[in-house]
């Protein structure tokens, strides 16, 4: 036992109750303190102080300071035996609700309705990393686009334009949505990936702004939304689990989408949507790294995952298959194709046309290459992602 | 086995998460278990004689009534851990010069409900006993009779006692050590203001109680199925964290000598 904690001449209410129970806080179950005491009603205060907090007291030692030995059932941390824990866990208990990793908990918690609550599916080695380099970067839809360099573009360029910022903005509200609806069901203690994804979904609410903004910054108007779009859009909110939601957004969604975006930055008409395309190809990238490493970790600690991960992108291709009706590529937003081919074309003239249609061509073509090489290294083997790549909906994400 | 019906007082409405909590371990332990809440402890204790329930969750006034009327013969099945060895307590505020109860002659003095053996009956009794001082002749008695019929189990009544004497209303004050520990660790304004004068030598609360004739088999699973309840068991714990225990205990019969004394005197079996 530690020499004699000093309590001085406190009573209860001077801070002998407060320095008591700081002092149990700091022991473990069944461990004793000693107290020294000169108070005159030090032996009754204690004494009551021990039985309604679950103290055992054992009186005076021949020093004459009081002994405690700790009980096992403190009402503020009792019971609690501290898990410090630097790494997210292995497995994290849905009792210790918000309690931040690595506090004490008290045991006897109510569940709290997080079902991501295991390592593999619920967390991605790189999210540290990525959530640093997410805040680091911030940029702002106000101060770093050049708004002021904005001119009045032929009607069929803006028209394009703002076809194309319309497509962006469904595709960023999808992409703030779905991680929105698996962030309250993954549990607090992998922390670095809540963090990631509300800082991913903070990233999406900047990039919605501005392709709005900038459908009509130059005296145009936001473009046409097809029901294919939106039923693509929507099959990603289907996946139940992160891992899944992940897989399809940001492993094949977003990284297509990096090929569209670097495409629109290549063949912008105006310095705004250059500028804007970079800038959130740069975020897309940190999603779908996100991505890359979630699923990485899954399909390593469980390889049979792959299977399922597969099923849930042919499912999803199928369905959209089927609900494309009117004859067409199922899924496609022609407006879009046609939009990019006027911007790669820089406009409507007969001469080149053909050039920006084979533009897009060559889009497509990176697209599934890229996506084949991302697939690959989550873990895939190569029949897979070639046949994944191929069943991924041809509208540009 | 028929049912064991157990009665209760529904002091608080956490009264009903409680006793569905103790439910569903004896339905855990395979006991059919019932419970019925009554609005006061007087009606509680009828409700045992008039044979509608088995056992009845007594205070320790409740008990020793339970106790009389049977000449002696009530069984105890068990109470909570923290009900064995409590005190009761005067608090004056702080910076009081009062440093015994003998000085509280001409004092006005706070006390809880009247039917509370912790905040009422027994300080009264000390008072007497070790004070040598006599309600209304030799102190003036100022009481908060809130929550009459529930034996000071809301404990309303000592927040008005501690309140009270910071506020100078009143000299010192009656509560229970529980309570005591329970605001002090809380910070309660009230409390900060006071200090403690004297504590009471111990007596014990609450406690489970049948009549004589209550089937051996049902005394058993009645207890087979309460002390198989775990503090570390989180479907277990939160019950008994509500109700205030961390275990419960086998009947310690030892702890109600002072208090039978004093309702005896003060007339509480005549009632």
């Amino acid at each position: 036992m530690a020499s004699p904690v000093d309590a001085g001449e406190l009573g209860s209410t001077d801070g002998l109750y407060l320095l008591l129970e700081q002092e149990m806080l700091a022991l473990e179950p069944g461990t004793r303190a000693s107290i020294a005491s000169r108070a005159p009603r030090a032996a009754e205060e204690i004494a009551s102080f021990c039985r309604v907090q679950g103290h055992r007291f054992l009186g005076r030692d021949p020093d004459g300071n009081f002994v405690i030995e700790r009980g096992d059932g403190l009402p503020v941390a009792g019971g609690a035996r501290p898990e410090r824990l630097a790494a997210a866990p292995l497995r994290a208990d849905p009792r210790s609700g918000f309690a931040p990793r690595g506090a004490a908990v008290e045991a006897g918690g109510e569940p709290f309705p997080f079902d991501e609550c295991e390592r593999p599916g619920a967390w991605a080695d790189e999210a540290p990393e990525l959530y640093r380099q997410a805040t680091a970067g911030v940029w702002s839809v106000e101060r770093d686009l050049p708004w002021g360099e904005l001119r009045p573009l032929a009607p069929p360029l803006e028209r394009a334009v703002g076809q194309v910022m319309t497509f962006l903005a469904e595709n960023e509200l999808s992409a703030l949505y779905v991680p929105a609806g698996h962030l309250a069901r993954v549990h607090p203690h992998y922390t670095e990936v809540v963090l990631f994804l509300a800082a991913q979904m903070s990233d999406e609410a900047r990039h919605i702004q501005a392709f709005t903004r900038r459908a009509e910054a130059a005296g145009g108007t936001l473009g046409y939304s097809t029901a294919a779009s939106q039923s693509s859009l929507k099959s990603l909110m289907d996946p139940p689990d992160l891992a899944g939601g992940t897989f399809l957004l940001s492993v094949l969604g977003e990284g297509t989408f990096l090929d569209l975006l670097k495409f629109i930055e290549e063949h912008a008409p105006d310095p705004v949507t250059a500028a804007l395309a970079q800038r959130a190809r740069q975020d897309e990238t940190r999603h779908v790294r996100f991505g890359l490493s979630l699923v990485r970790g899954l399909l390593q600690e469980r390889p049979e995952e792959a299977q399922r991960l597969s099923r849930l992108a042919a499912a999803r291709a199928e369905k959209l298959a089927s609900a494309g009706g009117g004859g067409g590529i199922a899924g496609a937003n022609r407006y879009v194709y046609q939009s990019l081919c006027v911007l790669a074309a820089g406009g409507l003239e007969p001469a080149r046309l053909p050039q920006g249609i084979a533009k897009v061509q060559g889009l497509q073509d990176a697209m599934h290459r890229h996506r084949v090489q991302r697939l690959l290294a989550c873990g895939f083997d190569a029949h897979d992602a070639e046949s994944l790549s191929s069943g991924h909906t041809p509208n540009f994400m | 086995m028929a049912p064991i019906w157990l009665g209760a007082v529904a002091y608080d409405p956490k009264a009903v998460t409680i006793w569905e909590a103790i439910r569903e371990v004896f339905r855990e332990q395979r006991v059919p278990f019932e419970y019925a809440l009554l609005s006061s402890y007087e009606t509680l204790v009828e409700a045992l004689f008039a044979g509608r329930i088995d056992v009845a969750w007594a205070t320790p006034t409740a008990y020793l009534q339970v106790a009389r009327r049977c000449g002696g013969e009530a069984q105890a099945l068990g109470m909570r851990d923290v009900d064995v060895g409590m005190h009761c307590q005067f608090v004056v505020k702080r910076g009081s010069p009062l440093s015994s109860l003998g000085e509280l002659r001409g004092k006005t003095v706070a006390f809880g409900s009247r039917d509370s053996a912790q905040a009422a009956i027994l300080p009264r009794h000390w008072l007497e006993a070790q004070g040598g001082l006599v309600a209304d002749k030799d102190y003036r008695p100022l009481r908060f009779d809130i929550d009459v019929g529930k034996h000071g189990d809301t404990g309303t009544s000592e927040l008005n006692v501690l309140h009270a004497v910071a506020s100078g209303e009143a000299d010192a004050g009656a509560l229970c050590d529980a309570t005591w520990v329970r605001v002090v660790a809380e910070g309660l304004a009230d409390a900060s203001a006071c200090r403690l004068l004297w504590t009471s030598p111990p007596f014990n609360h609450c406690m489970f109680v049948a009549l004589p004739g209550l089937p051996a088999e049902k005394g058993m699973a009645f207890r087979d199925a309460l002390f198989s309840m775990d503090f570390n068991r989180p479907e277990h714990r939160r019950a008994m964290e509500l109700e205030g225990l961390r275990r419960w205990l086998p009947p310690h019969l030892d702890g109600y000598g002072d208090l039978r004394m004093a309702m005896e005197r003060q007339g509480y079996f005549e009632r």
